[in-house]
């Protein structure tokens, strides 16, 4: 084999390492778009029996927005295996104890079961908020979508521009809003 | 037994298509096997008596006619051929030195074989072969450099390409030669023999002709950038680039992935004037720019990976005229 086909076949099977920011993101609707990559599902020689997946890095995992009532309906359900130990944990309260929990156990649950499972989950890289290692931040070279825009809030925009806004008129100086008996 | 043959014939009513009548028939006859476990071991019996057993030549055994094999050797070809020029290709210099050392051995003073080598004929076919491919070469591919021409003749006119021809299309056992099985080169002067052999019987296309289809095609399915090893592509791109005045030649990364993992890929293009030759992989960047250096020379030498096979039904008049050119063919003969 010459050395034109043999980097020709690393390229083929050279693991890519995407990011995702899972700020304001459902996480059960991500965790199917991640396993596709986690997988390798997006690539033309993805098989079953192909280990060709890449490497995905979670960051921002404690600002995943659950749909609905989740937070408080959402029961996990763990038990120790000694007798009476079975608990179900609420959501919101998962996630205060551990910010990366949801996120990992929606991903860990999508993939599926079966004996490639556990190996799969080693390429995911989960992190409660933005600060990545510089090491894996320099593996990093594609960036997966995000599922919906990130709504802007007020409070995070500068004062400068909220004074400049156009406005159809200002209250008077002296106005004072009607008093509530 | 009877719940098996009840179920046999459940399976014979109920699947017509899976009938056990429909099995198929030995076709090897019974005498075959003990036939050959005899031999074998009558020929294990004597190599352990006398050692080893040298091959023995076909022509040892009785019902041997060789002017009816020479003959078949044409036919085969499907091509005409002077019966003494084919029979003298097949005459090694060993072997009428042989004969002749057995007539004195017997006593005859002055041994005269109407025998003559192949040596004259196969100069005639090597030259042939020479200004064939060499323009073959040329026209198959125009941008390739004059070395690189160079280097795909050396390898198809090499020992081992000619030795596996001349195996190929029969020689060994017509070859006349002291030695049994003949030697590589006595191989290799055979096939220019009778490549020589056929120029003088049927004229200068048909020796074209198989030259074409027995020599060329040797570079099916051969990569031809594997066969002429670069010394410093950077070097030789620069070159070019400064021939075409493409401007200078600069390598720049375009992609990477896990750069600090053991599965690191780089993808690295080669770019001149902002405009890109071509790109290349490397677990690391060095390797990645050695390759984009190699893909730039393979896309300006129309030599990539996606190259037209190379057209082996090619008529040979296009070939003989490229040769008619004087400065062309003496530009392609020379320096060889």
């Amino acid at each position: 084999m010459s050395i034109t086909q043999r980097v020709q076949q690393w390229a083929t099977f050279g693991r890519v390492w995407h990011v995702y920011d899972c700020s304001y993101q459902n996480p059960f609707d991500s965790a199917k778009v991640i396993v596709k990559y986690l997988k390798g599902m997006q690539k033309p020689i993805y098989h079953p029996m192909n280990d060709c997946g890449d490497h995905v890095v979670c960051i921002n995992t404690k600002q995943i927005a659950l749909p609905g009532d989740e937070w408080t309906k959402r029961a996990y359900f763990h038990h120790t295996g000694y007798p009476s130990s079975a608990t179900w944990t609420l959501a919101w309260e998962l996630h205060s104890k551990d910010p990366m929990m949801i996120m990992k156990k929606a991903i860990y649950r999508s993939l599926g079961g079966n004996l490639q499972r556990r190996h799969t989950m080693q390429r995911l890289h989960l992190f409660k908020d933005d600060k990545v290692p510089q090491e894996v931040l320099d593996n990093i070279t594609n960036q997966i979508r995000q599922l919906r825009p990130v709504p802007q809030r007020l409070d995070h925009i500068d004062q400068e521009v909220i004074d400049n806004f156009p406005k159809i008129m200002d209250y008077p100086e002296d106005y004072l809003p009607k008093a509530i008996k | 037994m009877t719940l098996l043959r009840i179920a046999s014939r459940a399976v014979l009513t109920l699947h017509p298509t899976i009938s056990l009548l429909n099995q198929q028939k030995a076709n090897v006859a019974r005498w075959v096997r003990p036939t050959l476990m005899e031999i074998r071991a009558r020929k294990k019996k004597l190599e352990i008596k006398n050692g080893p057993q040298k091959e023995s030549p076909r022509s040892n055994f009785i019902e041997w006619n060789y002017d009816a094999e020479i003959y078949a050797f044409g036919i085969r070809l499907k091509e005409k051929f002077n019966y003494t020029l084919l029979q003298q290709a097949f005459v090694d210099r060993s072997y009428i030195v042989q004969e002749e050392m057995k007539q004195r051995s017997v006593g005859v003073e002055n041994p005269s074989l109407n025998l003559s080598d192949n040596s004259a004929l196969a100069k005639k076919g090597e030259e042939l072969i020479t200004e064939f491919v060499i323009s073959f070469l040329n026209l198959s591919l125009p941008k390739f450099p004059r070395d690189g021409i160079k280097a795909i003749y050396r390898h198809l006119v090499s020992d081992e390409v000619l030795l596996k021809v001349s195996q190929s299309i029969g020689t060994k056992d017509l070859i006349l030669s002291s030695n049994y099985p003949p030697m590589n080169d006595v191989y290799v002067a055979t096939l220019k023999a009778i490549i020589g052999a056929l120029f003088e019987s049927s004229g200068e296309a048909r020796a074209y002709e198989f030259i074409r289809d027995f020599i060329c095609t040797q570079l099916n399915q051969v990569d031809v950038n594997e066969l002429w090893k670069i010394e410093n592509p950077m070097e030789l791109l620069k070159e070019i680039c400064k021939d075409k005045k493409l401007g200078e030649p600069e390598p720049r990364l375009i992609n990477n992935a896990g750069q600090n993992t053991i599965l690191a890929v780089h993808y690295v293009g080669i770019y001149a004037n902002k405009k890109q030759l071509g790109t290349g992989f490397g677990e690391n960047i060095q390797i990645a720019k050695e390759e984009a250096v190699k893909d730039s020379l393979r896309t300006l030498f129309q030599t990539n990976n996606n190259m037209k096979p190379f057209n082996f039904r090619m008529p040979v008049e296009k070939v003989a005229n490229l040769l008619k050119k004087p400065a062309l063919a003496a530009a392609s003969v020379d320096n060889i």
